[in-house]
Order: structure tokens, then sequence, then C-alpha cells
């Protein structure tokens, strides 16, 4: 008899080789080996599988607790808070909003590469919109939960599911909060009378000519960081808008969509002095006074040329090296205040002021 | 990409499986670290990555593939190409004092299967613990730099129990012990001074210094076995291929259960590397004896190894620990479980290939090894050392590996541990995490 091990001569019936010291009984064989193979090979497969499904847990937002931090979960509901987005020194850090399902709200926060390729493809949340998404739960340090996307196909976007009611601004403006849905699309139309950019947003007037009424527009954060300068300004001329209806106090507002929000007309600047208030203008001379400093932009200053007062609003343009006697091109809106017609170069638009 | 195709999932397998039989082959000879071979690769695929036409994660399944046959196939050249002589078999690494009874296969096959149980074991449990991992993370951060420590000094106070000093004067005894502890202690300092010159000097040029510690891991680690092989005269004896093998379940599970836990903790902790797992696992396991001790090396490499880049893949943690997640966070960035089932899938494949790779590979060299063969083989891999070092690095580099190769290989003659070396990488890390990093560079008059 030889030792399986060693094979060298080993008595018959000994349970352990003299020479090497292995084992002669009790070993383990081929079929052992194979096993654990086969073992691998299940586990292998179920994570493929796994894979080509992706990972995921349906929930319902109202059933969501501290306890299931860390857990994958999908869930599903209507963009009910805006589309905001995170910026640090190195540009854009993640996209956040907030959904409901009818059992509550859930913040989801779109990070890194993922947010990247959200702005990248134009793909992107607006209020009122439904949304499916997935992504890991965690538990924000300022206490409250949140869904954590790190990667673009975890968030998908029903935009087939948008159907826009046609309202007019009036109907809108005259509405009680009871008569109307919130979150529900609109489609109107009327001219942009004023623009107040916040630290965050951008709040519009649009004005309804034939009426006068008026409603706020909102262009989200995350609209205005793609978009970089607003094309929506003052002496767009008639613009039509879609967006989802939102409750301020008691007034309704309109929030834009994300991407797609408007159809402006390109603005041109075609016209002069002598055209409609409101008309974008060129306006070509020389600086025959000026008040401020339009070196220290951004802050504002104010001049006259050729005989037309010229107002630039804070932020409106570089700082320029400019003084009495040089001659200029100005593009601005042309209004109409109590001391006669003056051009304002307006900021988040393509005016400007060119020495 | 978050819902994975099929046709994806198999080209992910198709890559793991190249880079799997690629891995297993380069591994075969002795001394070659993977991580060089993959370092020397993405060399020149990093710069083309965005025109390379292969997608990123099949490159990743490509390198993880050879980071898988590595683990396993280098039991291989460890057993047949380091022959002993006859004379130290009490001081031998078990596979070693295997290979001498003609038993260098079963060690092999031991060895592997450790492995194999091993991932087994990381495939299984990385989705479980992935969401307490970054709660530890968290919890252990603050802590690593007297963890390290601890490390530092575990290494140190496990050189002392020795069995040497056989002479007949207690002086000659005295000496012969003491050398080898101090042929240790002599090591580490050697080693860590090295560390901290390339941790804060920019010896290697900046395009390359991705690398820069890499012709000091292969002297040190790679070149003293090579060196002694191509001068040493030693018989092997005639294999034999066993049909089964010496271990039971209880060895099974406590060598996989001891390298799994030392594997893992090195995998988790920065600057804890294979070697230190290794010698925890080892400690760990002593009292079970050489079948559990083999199994749980083989164990604890691959999930030291493995596991290092399945902390990268692990959504929300994207942890870089080792040089082969370091390498691939370069041109590529995980984000989705899709991606993490799929790698982990593609682990599992490439451990069943390179297991049965790694017992073909030992069945062709049982029969073959010979003191001829492995000098051959050892030069072979000696002159492919400097080349990869010579071309990753320059001739700085091959200057920073010749002196760790005299460093590596004072181990080797005094027969202390081998681990101290480690202190290239732990003792900088370690000055650093615990601040005193400037003081020392201060005293050695490096600033």
């Amino acid at each position: 008899m030889r030792c399986p091990s060693c094979g060298r001569e080993i008595p018959e019936g000994v349970d352990v080789c003299p020479h090497c010291g292995a084992r002669v009984t009790k070993r383990l064989g081929m079929r052992a080996l194979l096993a654990f193979s086969l073992a691998l090979i299940l586990v292998g497969g179920v994570y493929a599988a796994l894979s080509l499904q992706g990972y995921r847990t349906y929930a319902q937002i109202g059933d969501l607790s501290r306890k299931m931090t860390y857990a994958s979960v999908q869930v599903s509901g209507i963009v009910t808070g805006s589309p905001s987005v995170y910026l640090n020194p190195r540009g854009m850090e993640g996209i956040s909003f907030t959904i409901s399902d009818g059992t509550g709200e859930l913040r989801i926060r779109v990070y890194g590469k993922a947010a990247q390729r959200l702005v990248d493809s134009r793909v992107l949340p607006s209020l009122g919109d439904r949304v499916e998404v997935s992504g890991t739960l965690l538990w924000s340090s300022a206490g409250y939960l949140y869904l954590s996307v790190n990667y673009a196909d975890a968030l998908v976007i029903r935009e087939d599911l948008r159907h826009f009611q046609e309202l007019s601004i009036t109907r809108i403006a005259s509405a009680s909060p009871s008569e109307l849905e919130e979150y529900s699309m609109v489609e109107t139309t009327g001219i942009v009378t004023s623009v107040r950019p916040m630290e965050y947003l951008v709040l519009y007037t649009l004005t309804d000519p034939g009426s006068g009424s008026s409603v706020t527009l909102v262009m989200n954060g995350l609209t205005r960081y793609v978009l970089g300068d607003a094309k929506l300004g003052l002496g767009n001329g008639t613009v039509t808008v879609r967006g989802a209806l939102k409750l301020y106090g008691t007034e309704w507002e309109v929030e834009l969509l994300t991407v797609g929000g408007f159809d402006a007309p390109a603005a041109e600047y075609s016209g002069s002095p002598s055209s409609d208030p409101y008309s974008l203008v060129t306006l070509e001379g020389v600086v025959e006074s000026l008040s401020g400093d339009p070196s220290t932009l951004p802050a504002p200053f104010s001049m006259v040329v050729s005989g037309i007062p010229v107002n630039v609003e804070a932020y409106a343009g570089r700082p320029l090296d400019l003084g009495v006697g040089d001659s200029v091109v100005v593009k601005g809106i042309l209004l109409e205040g109590p001391g006669g017609r003056y051009v304002e170069v307006r900021a988040l638009t393509m005016d400007g002021v060119w020495a | 990409m978050g819902m994975m195709d099929l046709n994806f999932v198999l080209g992910t397998y198709l890559f793991a499986l190249i880079g799997t039989v690629a891995g297993s082959l380069i591994s075969s000879l002795p001394g070659l670290h993977v991580y060089n071979v993959i370092g020397f690769a993405l060399l020149f695929y990093i710069p083309m990555a965005e025109r390379f036409p292969v997608h990123p994660f099949m490159m990743t399944a490509f390198l993880v593939g050879m980071l898988v046959g590595y683990g396993f196939v280098f039991t291989v050249p460890t057993v047949y190409l380091q022959a002993p002589d006859d004379t130290l078999v009490f001081n031998l690494m078990p596979g070693q004092r295997y290979l001498t009874e003609g038993r260098g296969h079963e060690a092999v096959v031991l060895t592997s299967l450790g492995a194999l149980l091993g991932i087994l074991a990381l495939v299984v449990l990385a989705p479980l613990v992935m969401p307490y991992l970054k709660l530890l993370s968290d919890l252990l951060n603050p802590h690593l730099h007297w963890i390290i420590g601890m490390v530092i000094l575990y290494i140190l106070l496990s050189e002392f129990p020795k069995d040497f000093g056989r002479r007949k004067k207690i002086s000659g005894r005295l000496i012969e012990g003491w050398s080898t502890i101090a042929a240790g202690y002599l090591t580490f300092a050697l080693s860590s001074v090295l560390g901290i010159i390339l941790f804060t000097k920019t010896l290697i040029e900046p395009s390359r210094a991705f690398q820069n510690l890499m012709p000091a891991l292969v002297g040190l680690f790679a070149a003293p076995n090579v060196i002694l092989n191509l001068i040493s005269r030693r018989e092997v004896p005639r294999q034999v291929i066993q049909r089964d093998f010496d271990a039971d379940h209880e060895d099974l599970f406590n060598g996989t259960l001891s390298g799994v836990l030392g594997g893992g903790f090195s995998a988790f902790i920065p600057a804890v590397t294979a070697g230190i797992g290794g010698l925890l696992a080892g400690h760990a396991t002593a009292q079970w004896g050489d079948r559990s001790f083999m199994i749980s090396m083989g164990a604890s490499r691959v999930v030291y190894y493995v596991g290092a880049v399945t902390l990268f893949f692990m959504p929300l943690i994207h942890v870089r620990r080792g040089l082969l997640a370091q390498n691939i966070a370069l041109f590529y960035a995980p984000e989705t479980h899709a991606q993490f089932y799929l790698f982990l899938s593609a682990i599992a494949f490439s451990a069943i290939v390179a297991f049965f790779m790694t017992i073909l590979i030992s069945r062709f060299l049982a029969r073959r090894v010979s003191a001829r063969s492995y000098r051959i083989v050892s030069a072979f891999t000696f002159a492919a050392i400097l080349g990869i070092v010579f071309g990753m690095a320059g001739f700085v580099g091959l200057a920073v590996f010749a002196v760790a190769a005299m460093i590596g290989i004072i181990p080797v003659i005094y027969f202390s541990r081998r681990s101290n070396a480690l202190a290239v990488i732990l003792v900088p890390i370690w000055l650093n995490m615990s601040g005193l990093m400037d003081k020392v560079v201060q005293l050695l008059g490096l600033r």
C-alpha cells in the first residue's frame, strides 16, 4: 500500500503515513473541490441575474424609516419640491429635489458624475413630473431621510405623462386655491414685464397684454444653472411658457419646466430710440455724461449716449474702461419713464455695453 | 449603465477570462508581481483610455481577472520554484516542507482551495456587510494611526519566538538567536528609511509617480528569492500527483475563517498588506497545523487583493485600497449596484477558472520541476523584473530597486521575517497619519 500523499510504501491499515504524516483516510476528494466550485458558480450566477435586473426594492415613501438607512430602494411619485443644484468652487456637486407619492415626501439627491450626466443629456426633473428613482436611503445630519442616487439611469422621468392644460394668465391669476390642481402642468402665453433674480431662483412677471393680469413665473435653480445666462427676459415679445402650477400663499404661480419651459423669440436688437417701448435696441454714439464707475462692476452706473439716458444694471456686463467722449455700442431694452425714454442694460440677458 | 444587458455581461466574463488566463500565466513566474504587470499595462492604456474601443468596465474585469489569477497561481512558483535545502526543513513554510516530501501538488491544491473558499466567502459576504462598512470606516478612520502603530508593534514583537541557537556554547547560541532578531530589526529600520525617502522625495518623475513605490516593493519582496534561486544548489524530490488530499472540513473551516479575517483586515485598513494579513492569519491558525495554515494563506491573499478592489466597487463606499483600485480609479468610477453584482459575478467566474488553472499548472510543473528548470525560469524572471522596473521608472527606479534588493536579501540570509520589509509602506503612512512625518524628515536631514 502506498501513501496517497507522498507515494511511499506504508503498512496496510494505518491511518497516518509514517513518512510524511498525512492522513490516509478522511481525505478530501475531487468531488468536494467540484462541489465548492459549483457553489461559487451558483453565487456568481445569482449575481449576474441581479446585475441584469438591476437591484431594487420597491417602497412607499411613508414606509421608509431611519432603520432602513443604507437600504437600496426604488420609489415613485410626483416632484413637489423645486429641483435645485449644489455648487462648490470646482463646479456642480449635485442635484436635489423632493418627490411625494401620497404617503409622504422624500428628498432626492443625485451626486457627482450622475448629476453631470443628467445635465449633459438635458433629461432633468421638473416640478410636477412623475418620476421613478432608485438609490440608497441615507440619514442626513440635518435630521431627515433622503435618497442618494449615484447613477443617471436610476432616475426615470416620465415625460410621456406630461399633459399641458392651456390656461390664460387671467384664469390662473383669478383662480382660488381650490379651483386648480397643484403640480398640474399648464401652458400659457404673455409678455415678460419684470425680472427679479434671487439668490437661487429667477422670478418673472408674465403679463397678459389684453387684460393686464399677471402671474409670477419661477425659474428654478437647476434651470438657471443649465441655461447659464437666462435667455428669458424683458423684450422677448410674446412668449409661451410651460410649467407646473404651484401655490404661494393663496396665489397661483407657474414654475417653468427645467428644460423647454418657454418658447421665446430670439432677442434681436433691431430697434432704435424711436421704436415702441419694450423693443430691444442698439444704440451707437458718444458718451456725453457718466454717473458711476464702469470699471467697478458689478456696481450699476448710468450715462447719456447721444442724448439718450442709459441705465446699466448691476452685474450687467464686464468692467469697462469708459470715459466721457468715448464711442460706445449699447444693447438693451427701450423703456419709458417719467423723464422720457431711456435704455436699460439688464443683467441675465444678452444686453451689454461695448466701448 | 443601470440595467445591464446580456451581451455586456458576457463581454465582461470574456475579459475576465482573458485576464485570468494572462494573470495565471504571468504568476507562474516566480517573483513577478501582477501589480507590476498591471501598472505596466496601464502606463499605456490610461493615456488613451478615452479612445480605447474597450468599455472601461470590461478593462476593469480584465485587470481583476489578472489579479484573481495571480491570487491563485502565485502559490505554484512559491511552492515549486523556491525549493529549499533539506537541512532547513524545520524552518520552512509548510508549502516548501510539503515539496521536500514529494507533496508539492497537494500543498498547491490546499492553498488554492483556501483561495477558492476565500473568494466564495468574499462574494457571499460583500453585499451583506456593505451597509455596515461605511459605518465601520467612519468609526475607524479617526483611530487608524494607532491601529497601524499596533500592527507595526505586532510585527516587531512577533520576531521574537525563534528556535535557533543550536550551538554548544551559550555565547554561540545567544549570537545565533539574536542575529536573526537583529537582522529582522535591521530590515525594519532600513525599509522604514527607504519608505520615508520615497514618500517625501520625488525620485521618480511625476508622470510616473503613481508607481513611486513599485521599484522598492519589487526589490524588497521579489528580487531576493529570484537571486537566491539563481545561486542555489538544491535537489527537488520526485513529486506525486495526488487524487485526494489530506484535509478535512475542520481544516477547511478553520483555515478559511482565519484567512478571511486576516485578509479582510488588511484589505480594510490602509497600509496593511497581504503580508500582514498572512502573518495575522498564520498566527491565528498556527495551533491548527499545516493544513489549515496553507488554506488560510490562500484565503487571506485573495481576500486581501480582491477584497481591496471590491471595496472600491461597493456603492457609496468606493474606498480606494490597494494599487489596483487606485489605478482603476484613474480611468473608471463604478457607480451602481448592478455593476457591483456583475463585478462579484466576474470574480466568482475568474476564481473558478483560476482554481482549475492552478491545478493544471501545478500538475504540469510537478512532473517537470528540477533544480535546473527553476534556475532558468528564475533567470528569465529576473530579466523581466529589471525590464519592467526600467520601463516604468527609468534608471532612478533601477537604483531604488538595487537598494531595496540589498535590504530584501537580509531576511533571506538570516532567516528573519520578510514582513519586516513592509515597514517601507507602514512606517511612512503611520508617521503621516500621526503627524510625526515632518519631525522625522527633519531629523533625517531630508528637508
